[in-house]
């Protein structure tokens, strides 16, 4: 699909009209070559995405003007999909010549390289530090190359100069090959579907194995906990119906509620929560007024224990 | 002829809703570990034969499961998908962890490198690596190991799957056309075929 959408254009003018799609460069070696020490004077665009296809430039109407649109272009937008870092890029250009990794043609592969780098400039990318390091890495090992050999004296032999890239390279492409294999495997997996545990929650609890809780964990379960205690309440700009408010209405469901239980109940459970403030007062102001009127006592059997609620039998009230 | 404890397995694996162990099922179970691993064997056996949409999968150190892959675009059509694939950028940084673990970053990045941290950062936040104490070196650094989520998301029972790597490894095989269909191509590629 890529392929098909490529698109060979000269960099200097049309980029400046094709503004708006997302672009993917890639060095053309054979123009790399030429390319060293001059201006980029061809590059390979590819377009990416649906709206690629590069017909469709001429129909999408572009805003030209062309006193200003020279003078200040717009900065393309780009995408660098195509290398993942220097020694993929390094990589990729000794593959494309073709040559034996354990024997690089340095001169050639460094050329290519900083070729490489400049069209990445040149096509206003930034070129991230790590490049300039192997640039430099792939320079100096050049000329080190070029220097004449001291002959050996005894069995320390003269050491490769490539031989430590090469390692890194050889490497980085073992990791390479097993990205292959985790892309399909990620393909075939994305094909099936398990069912999470969570729909169950109220039914029963998993436990939780141990060290497996997180911190984010604790988080969602203080929100919960605060949005059940009414600390959310909705946003100010929130319309809410009024609702109308009787404490006499009150009362008498809380009666209802305390008469149910001779046995007492506890304070916290007159509560519904969710909900938000206005009822937890109204519902104390009640409690206060039954308790007022006698219909309701309260016994706490010691300092921060429950606090329990009985209703008052009619007879009781009496004495 | 385990009939009886294909049954009650089958019911397990469906509340479980992630991957349950023989240990555990063998507890669940009150039967031996042999016993379970034997009656999976053959429910995994059974659902084929059945037909049915659903299959048992050895996954991330236990058992789990999972619908069919043919049937993925029906459902495709009732769910939606949530979340990406993982970049190839993260892919690399994933293979390096997943070989070398524990491994800090700076251990990652000379492999690979470029900068990582960007990338253990929506690793982690993808809950497929985490971190796991720090190395004794100068600035103790942190050090970051696959989680069993990893497991999961590839499908894989467990990390002996991964593929055996050593200096003599082959390069990669060319990437095949559906890859390069997805977005991830190669220069190579792109040149010769120029």
């Amino acid at each position: 699909m890529l392929l098909a959408h490529r698109a060979s254009c000269r960099v200097d003018k049309p980029l400046s009209n094709v503004y708006h799609y997302s672009y993917t460069i890639i060095p053309n070696l054979s123009c790399a070559k030429t390319l060293a020490g001059s201006t980029i004077s061809d590059a390979h665009i590819t377009f990416k995405g649906p709206e690629t296809n590069p017909t469709m430039q001429t129909s999408r109407p572009v805003i030209r003007d062309n006193t200003t649109h020279f003078a200040n272009p717009p900065m393309p937008h780009f995408s660098t999909t195509v290398f993942e870092g220097p020694l993929d890029l390094l990589l990729q250009l000794i593959r494309a010549n073709e040559v034996d990794i354990t024997d690089i043609p340095i001169a050639e592969i460094t050329t290519q390289y900083l070729s490489a780098m400049e069209l990445m400039e040149a096509l206003d990318l930034t070129v991230a530090g790590e490049y300039l390091v192997i640039a430099a890495t792939l320079i100096e090992i050049k000329s080190r190359m070029l220097l004449p050999q001291i002959p050996s004296t005894g069995d320390e032999d003269s050491e490769d100069p490539r031989a430590e890239l090469v390692a890194r390279l050889l490497e980085y492409q073992q990791y390479q090959g097993v990205v292959l294999t985790m892309q399909g495997w990620e393909m075939q997996r994305r094909q099936i579907f398990f069912r999470g545990a969570l729909e169950n929650s109220d039914d029963y609890i998993l436990p939780v194995p141990e060290g497996e809780a997180h911190v984010s964990q604790l988080y969602q379960a203080l929100t919960r906990l605060l949005a059940e205690a009414g600390m959310n309440e909705a946003a100010i700009t929130t319309i809410t119906p009024r609702r109308r408010l009787s404490l006499r209405l009150t009362m008498a469901g809380l009666t209802r509620k305390i008469v149910n239980f001779p046995e007492g109940i506890a304070f916290d459970s007159l509560f519904n929560l969710p909900c938000p403030r206005y009822e937890i007062v109204l519902i104390f102001l009640a409690l206060l007024e039954l308790l007022r009127y006698e219909k309701v006592r309260f016994e706490q059997k010691n300092l921060h224990e429950v606090i329990m609620l009985y209703p008052v039998a009619a007879r009781e009230k009496l004495v | 002829m385990n009939c009886t404890l294909e049954s009650p397995l089958e019911s397990l694996l469906f509340v479980a809703g992630e991957p349950v162990t023989i240990a555990d099922l063998a507890r669940a179970l009150e039967r031996h570990e042999a016993e379970v691993e034997q009656a999976l064997r053959s429910l995994q056996i059974s659902l084929t034969e059945r037909q049915s949409g659903l299959q048992l999968l050895r996954i991330a150190g236990g058992w789990q499961l999972a619908t069919r892959p043919e049937h993925a675009e029906i459902i495709g059509k009732l769910l939606t998908r949530g979340g990406n694939r993982l970049s190839r950028a993260a892919m690399e940084t994933l293979s390096i962890i997943a070989y070398r673990q524990p491994i800090t970053a700076p251990e990652i990045e000379a492999v690979r490198g470029v900068s990582v941290s960007g990338v253990l950062k929506t690793l982690q936040d993808r809950r497929l690596i985490k971190e796991a104490g720090k190395k004794n070196t100068v600035g103790r650094p942190i050090q970051y190991v696959t989680t069993s989520d990893f497991l999961h998301y590839f499908g894989i029972a467990d990390l002996s799957q991964l593929p055996v790597i050593d200096s003599d490894t082959p390069p990669p095989e060319p990437i095949p056309a559906d890859l390069i269909a997805n977005g991830t191509f190669h220069i190579s590629q792109i040149l010769t075929n120029n």
